[in-house]
């Protein structure tokens, strides 16, 4: 057997081998070897952390799991028998010739060749030993003291030593692995010699693209085997017993031969008056263990062989063969040395070598593998392998798109909702629930939709007559004033308003039909709204607004906020003078509900007030017909004429959101704001943001609208804390296209609104995102602002 | 079996924080995040994947960009069945509706739903457009409410709105959640479908497994970092002939004490960086102010961290071999190095901590040489300091959310962080465990372990504490 050429060089060898089931010395050395690499290279590079855990989990998963049945993991048997099958896996995953490089293996090699040699050597040395102790010359016979102590009791005393050595290590609960002197010094640094010369060997032999490779794991046989306790020095006890039995076997065999082949003669001689009887006693002794089989005269000598085979050197020195000793005597010690030497030498040694060949599988068997690194180990194998980055994304990676930019539309019916007209009306009454429930906590908050309920049980003439009146009044009064100095257009004007107003009264039964027809959704809602209490309210707001306003006010409750300010448009025209007898009655309907708007905000730059109040006079009529066909009568008004605008005024469109938190107090404020910035007055106020429909209302108002200076104004307040969204930008060219490629569109944008101040202005931030989008609208006549202006920001 | 895995469509209107979300749940910061919307701009698919198999995916949805079309539509269709589902397939090759329809493709192929809505601010029209359109996919769903500033004044508002349409609501903070936290919201999920509860449960699992062995790293560096600091030397030699004049002299020393001073904080940051790698995180901002942006041997961080000087007695005179170092201490200065070779003449005191000297530095004579060495560290008190600095540092890395990463620090009402004592870790320690790491400090300056064990439970216990809130983080030391 060449050790140079390790056996898995036939590949096969030692991937079998490695199924088995238990740890020997040369796995944990490669299992140490292996640790120690892992270690390594994760102490240089601790990026490879992630790596590390990938395999071995794999290899766990793939490998161990299948095999280990289901045993539950974290137990002793689990734990060793997934690290045994671990080191199987990294060492299969070797090259073969590189398996027989592997410290474990040259280990494993190296033991066998060590022992193997002392096993010859140990022979060699019995032979040498027992022929030269039994050299028979012929003349003097063999001294069988001689041969007794050296072969048997100095032989069997070695062995009691070490065996009471031991026992007394045991006792006192392992002495520290040291010691063996003679083991550590003689017979490691053998091993451990042999082991990197067959290393070296075999890379020497090893084909020169793994030699590289090889060399840097050479000398990887460490003492770190070390922690494995009696593991690493059983090791070297066994091949030293092996030396002993050989020597043993030498021993006997030699005796043996000599004695068939030679003729022999033993005697024993002292120079002291040495009875016979007391050689025969310690000789029946020594023959105690055997003296039951083989007894006197054949197992041992009897006293009188005893006796004859005594040599007295006189007689041979005289060769006097007067006293001729017997010879039968002389070789009546044969087999008793022969069985002698087995009993106390042979079978001690094997005894020796089988107890410690026992003690490693039972040490071996028994480890615990729980030191720190195969901890490591262990949980890498244990722990799923938890990865969360995206593994290589979506096909299609690259169809990203920024937020698509809707191109400009001429025409104004693109919305999805309205190209599948059949269901709309339908679906369009339960659109938006939360927007009547909305309505309804609005209601405690804001005058206005209280005092709706009421007008809707007892048609509109009920309402006034309640509470209206008083509020009307002082605000009317003021109101005038303002007027006539405010603007001269405005009284203009307001000829025409009142006459919308009342055809839209008439007409609005036929109108409601075609409506409902038209645009499905406002029909839609009406009813929802309406069946329980609300339709009441939008009756009252649509009194307010007659015009087309009125639409909304139906639909949504939030627009029925929106009408006061809708009435200060209204007002503006001047037909308030004539109507205001009427107006009154009508004001308090409207009063309960704008009342507190208007007189703040009007008084000072409106002269809205009173117009308003004339118009709702007219509004009165409507709440009768209102509970046949209520909702669809304003509308229809509207499309029949226009709101009228000054050359100064404008068209508010107001986002829901805005809408929904703003109080009675922040109308004026924002009707403020915006003619600062613009310059423009509000004519009349929708909202928009909540749907088609209500879009629709908007843009009908617009589109109706009878526009003083032509190119319309709009201005539509935004909730610019809000990033802008595809719709809004899609609103905002549905607006153009409504208004006219050269209408003046304004977009106001507010900030979060806080309790202090519902009309803040918007982070720069956010405005700069906004202005973003505007931009790639590139609509020149759509300005884009803050509506509050930002320094305030500071003060605030 | 791709089809059976829990799928979640993370879903808002853009800028609602929905990569936050899925940045902080995965632990992915390489997510695109910015506090500019629409910053995602398609599905993207972030899966969970156990042992290379996919166990929970989570969809980045770009923003809804027309809710109320999209609400409408549904409506006007609510005989069909698969309203999602023909949504895309209706839309698919309108420009306007990209973004629609790749968010809603996921819904239509059966992913369930999370909405994520800013708590802080109030329920908007689009809000509810787009609880009403989710409703109406009849997917399972939940929502989360993602509330980055303190301002909670909406919250039960949103509840309420919430609760009506969705399957379960949890508050989430993308920008603070803890590891306790996030697996809070991973448990949340079984609730949206029953039929997930092991595969989600498996992913949790994997979340704590893989939680605990970070920690455990953590720990390990932590020790290493403790181990190497506190026997770190830096020694120079010199020869005799640069040393006759004072001046050369005391160049030598300032340089020596200048490695060694340089050699301690790159030990630290070296033991940052793994911590920081351990935690997954590739952006990092630091508060400015922040005591981890100090120097190390500053007097700043040595009055915020470390023991009180009655604890470090205290613990000096328990752990006995420890108070061999605060004597020493007190003589330091005056005492002999130990290891001199040739009549070894102390250099003076070095680098105070605490106005204490840090180490000393010893002159070696050989023949027509001298070798100055600095350290090992000699103060009591500077292995508390550092540990209490790596553990905030951990605490930082630990509670770092991953969708952190596009923060405004300055956001007028963006929480503020818990008001707290300015104390370290050890600080708190029972007396009993600050002896513990009294002793394993003395002994690692002697090159020993000792209760290393016990030492290696305790900021086990400390990280673990800190990564389920219940000690708290410092978040502003």
């Amino acid at each position: 057997m060449d050790f140079r050429h390790h056996p898995a060089d036939s590949t096969e060898v030692h991937a079998a081998s490695d199924e088995a089931r238990d740890w020997t010395v040369a796995d944990l050395i490669d299992f140490e070897y292996y640790l120690d690499a892992d270690e390594r290279e994760l102490r240089e590079h601790p990026s490879a952390r992630k790596g590390l855990a990938e395999r071995d989990r794999s290899l766990y998963l793939e490998v161990i799991a299948p095999a280990i049945g289901d045993q539950p993991p974290h137990t002793p048997a689990h734990r060793r028998f997934s690290l045994r099958r671990w080191l199987a896996a990294r060492r299969n995953a070797e090259r073969p010739e590189m398996r027989g490089i592997l410290p474990g293996a040259a280990f494993a090699s190296a033991e066998r060749l060590v022992t193997l040699l002392l096993a010859v050597l140990g022979f060699i040395a019995g032979i040498g030993v027992a022929s030269a102790l039994l050299s028979y010359d012929g003349t003097r016979p063999v001294s069988v003291s001689w041969y007794l102590f050296l072969l048997v009791i100095v032989q069997f005393l070695l062995v009691a030593s070490v065996a009471t050595a031991w026992a007394l290590r045991k006792a006192r609960g392992r002495g520290a692995g040291a010691a063996h002197g003679l083991l550590m010094h003689v017979v490691r640094p053998l091993v451990t010699k042999s082991a990197s010369w067959l290393q070296r060997q075999r890379i020497g032999h090893a084909a020169a693209e793994i030699q590289d490779q090889a060399r840097a794991r050479q000398g990887l046989l460490k003492s770190q085997y070390a922690l494995y306790g009696p593991v690493s020095y059983l090791p070297l006890i066994i091949p030293a017993q092996i030396f002993g039995v050989a020597f043993n076997i030498g021993v006997i065999l030699t005796t043996l031969m000599l004695e068939w082949f030679t003729d022999l003669a033993f005697g024993w001689g002292s120079t002291m008056n040495v009875h016979p009887q007391t050689i025969f006693d310690v000789t029946r002794l020594i023959a105690l263990p055997w003296s039951w089989l083989l007894g006197e005269g054949i197992g041992y000598p009897s006293l009188e062989q005893v006796a004859g085979s005594r040599i007295f050197l006189e007689h041979w020195a005289s060769v006097t063969p007067t006293l001729k000793p017997d010879p039968a005597h002389l070789r009546s010690w044969g087999s008793f040395l022969v069985l002698a030497v087995t009993i106390y030498g042979l079978l001690p040694r094997l005894l020796l070598w089988g107890g410690s060949v026992l003690a490693r599988r039972l040490i071996l068997a028994r480890l615990p593998f729980t030191h720190s690194r195969t901890q490591a180990l262990y949980a890498r194998m244990l722990s799923p392998r938890l990865e969360t980055t995206p593994s290589g994304g979506r096909p299609g990676g690259e169809r990203g798109t920024e937020m698509p930019i809707p191109a400009a539309s001429t025409s104004r019916k693109p919305r999805p909702g309205g190209a599948d007209g059949p269901a709309d009306s339908a679906p369009t009454t339960s659109a938006r629930p939360w927007r009547n429930a909305l309505v309804r906590r609005v209601e405690p908050g804001e005058e206005a939709p209280t005092s709706a309920p009421p007008p809707p049980l007892t048609p509109a003439p009920a309402i006034p007559p309640v509470v209206a009146p008083p509020v009307d009044a002082p605000k009317a009064a003021p109101a005038p004033e303002p007027e006539s100095p405010a603007v001269p257009a405005p009284a203009p004007a307001a000829p025409v308003i009142s006459e919308p107003e009342p055809e839209s009264e008439a007409e609005p039964f036929p109108k409601s039909d075609r409506q409902a027809a038209g645009a499905a959704t406002p029909p839609a809602r009406p009813r929802p709204v309406a069946r329980p209490e609300p339709e009441p309210k939008p009756e009252p707001k649509s009194e307010p607004k007659s015009e087309p306003k009125s639409e909304e006010a139906p639909q949504r409750p939030s627009e029925t906020q929106v009408l006061p300010i809708e009435r200060p448009a209204d007002v503006a025209t001047p037909p308030a003078a004539p109507k205001k007898a009427q107006a009154q009655p009508a004001v308090s309907t409207g009063s309960n509900l704008k009342g507190p708007d208007k007189p703040p905000a009007k008084m000072s730059t409106q002269p809205s007030a009173q117009p308003q109040v004339a118009e709702t006079p007219t509004s009165i009529p409507k709440p009768t017909p209102a509970p046949v066909a209520d909702a669809p009568t304003p509308r229809k008004s509207a499309p029949a004429q226009g709101t009228r605008f000054a050359p100064d005024a404008c068209l508010l469109l107001l986002h829901v959101d805005i809408d929904d938190i703003l109080e009675d107090e922040d109308r004026p404020r924002l009707e403020q704001m915006l003619k600062h910035l613009s310059g423009w007055r509000v004519a009349a106020t929708a909202t928009v943001g909540a749907g088609s429909a209500m879009t629709e209302e908007a843009l009908g108002i617009l589109e109706r609208g009878d526009w003083q200076a032509p190119p319309p104004r709009v201005v539509l307040i935004e909730d610019g804390s809000q990033p802008p969204i595809t719709e809004s930008l899609r609103f905002l060219r549905e607006l153009r296209a409504a208004a006219g490629a050269r209408a003046q569109i304004m977009l106001a944008l507010v900030g979060d609104p806080t309790d202090d101040d519902r009309l803040p202005p918007m982070r720069p931030f956010d405005y700069t995102d906004w202005q973003r989008k505007i931009d790639q609208m590139a609509d020149p006549y759509l300005r884009l602002e803050m509506l509050a202006p930002l320094h305030e920001d500071g003060d605030v | 079996m791709s089809g059976k895995i829990p799928r979640l469509a993370i879903m808002g209107h853009p800028n609602a924080g929905k990569s936050s979300v899925v940045a902080t749940l995965t632990e992915n910061d390489l997510i695109q995040i910015d506090k500019r919307a629409g910053t995602t701009i398609e599905s993207n698919v972030y899966p969970v994947i156990i042992d290379g198999r996919p166990v929970i995916e989570f969809i980045d949805t770009p923003g809804f960009q027309n809710p109320n079309a999209i609400l409408e539509w549904f409506q006007a269709q609510s005989g069909k069945r698969e309203l999602a589902r023909a949504f895309v397939a209706a839309h698919r090759a309108d420009p306007l509706f990209t973004h629609d329809c790749e968010l809603l493709e996921p819904v239509a192929e059966g992913a369930a739903i999370i909405l994520v809505v800013d708590g802080s601010k109030r329920i908007k029209e689009k809000d509810r457009v787009e609880i009403e359109l989710l409703r109406l996919t009849a997917r399972p769903r939940m929502a989360i409410l993602n509330n980055l500033t303190n301002n909670t004044r909406y919250m039960t508002q949103w509840r309420d709105a919430l609760c009506k349409a969705f399957n379960s609501v949890r508050d989430f903070n993308a920008h603070r959640a803890t590891y306790g936290e996030r697996v809070r919201l991973l448990q949340a999920l079984k609730s949206i479908d029953q039929r997930w509860e092991p595969l989600v449960e498996e992913a949790i699992h994997a979340f704590e497994h893989d939680w605990n062995r970070r920690t455990d790293q953590a720990v390990t560096t932590i020790l290493d970092l403790l181990k190497e600091a506190l026997t770190y030397k830096a020694s120079k030699t010199v020869k005799e002939s640069k040393l006759v004049f004072e001046s050369g002299r005391e160049r030598v020393r300032e340089e020596v004490m200048r490695a060694f001073e340089d050699g301690l904080r790159q030990l630290e940051t070296k033991a940052q960086e793994q911590i920081r790698a351990n935690f997954r995180h590739h952006v990092w901002h630091m508060p400015p102010d922040s005591i981890l942006g100090k120097d190390l041997l500053s007097e700043d961080v040595n009055q915020a961290l470390g023991l009180s000087k009655r604890q470090l007695a205290l613990v000096g005179m328990a752990a006995g071999a420890a108070s061999g170092a605060t004597i020493d201490l007190s003589t330091a200065g005056h005492t002999f190095g130990a290891g001199a070779l040739i009549g070894a003449a102390t250099g003076g005191v070095l680098g105070f901590v605490g106005s204490k000297a840090l180490a000393k530095l010893n002159i070696e004579r050989a023949s027509g040489t001298q070798r100055f060495t600095v350290g090992p560290v000699h103060n009591p008190r500077f292995p508390f300091v550092l540990l209490d600095r790596i553990v905030l540092y951990s605490a930082r890395a630990m509670n770092w959310s991953h969708g952190r990463q596009a923060a405004e620090e300055d956001a007028p009402d963006k929480v503020p962080e818990k008001e707290l004592r300015r104390a370290g870790f050890a600080e708190e320690l029972p007396a009993a465990q600050q002896r513990d790491l009294a002793r394993f400090f003395n002994a690692a300056r002697k090159g020993k372990s000792e209760r290393e064990e016990e030492c290696r439970a305790i900021i086990r216990g400390i990280l673990h504490g800190l990564a389920v809130s219940e000690i708290d983080s410092r978040a502003d030391l």
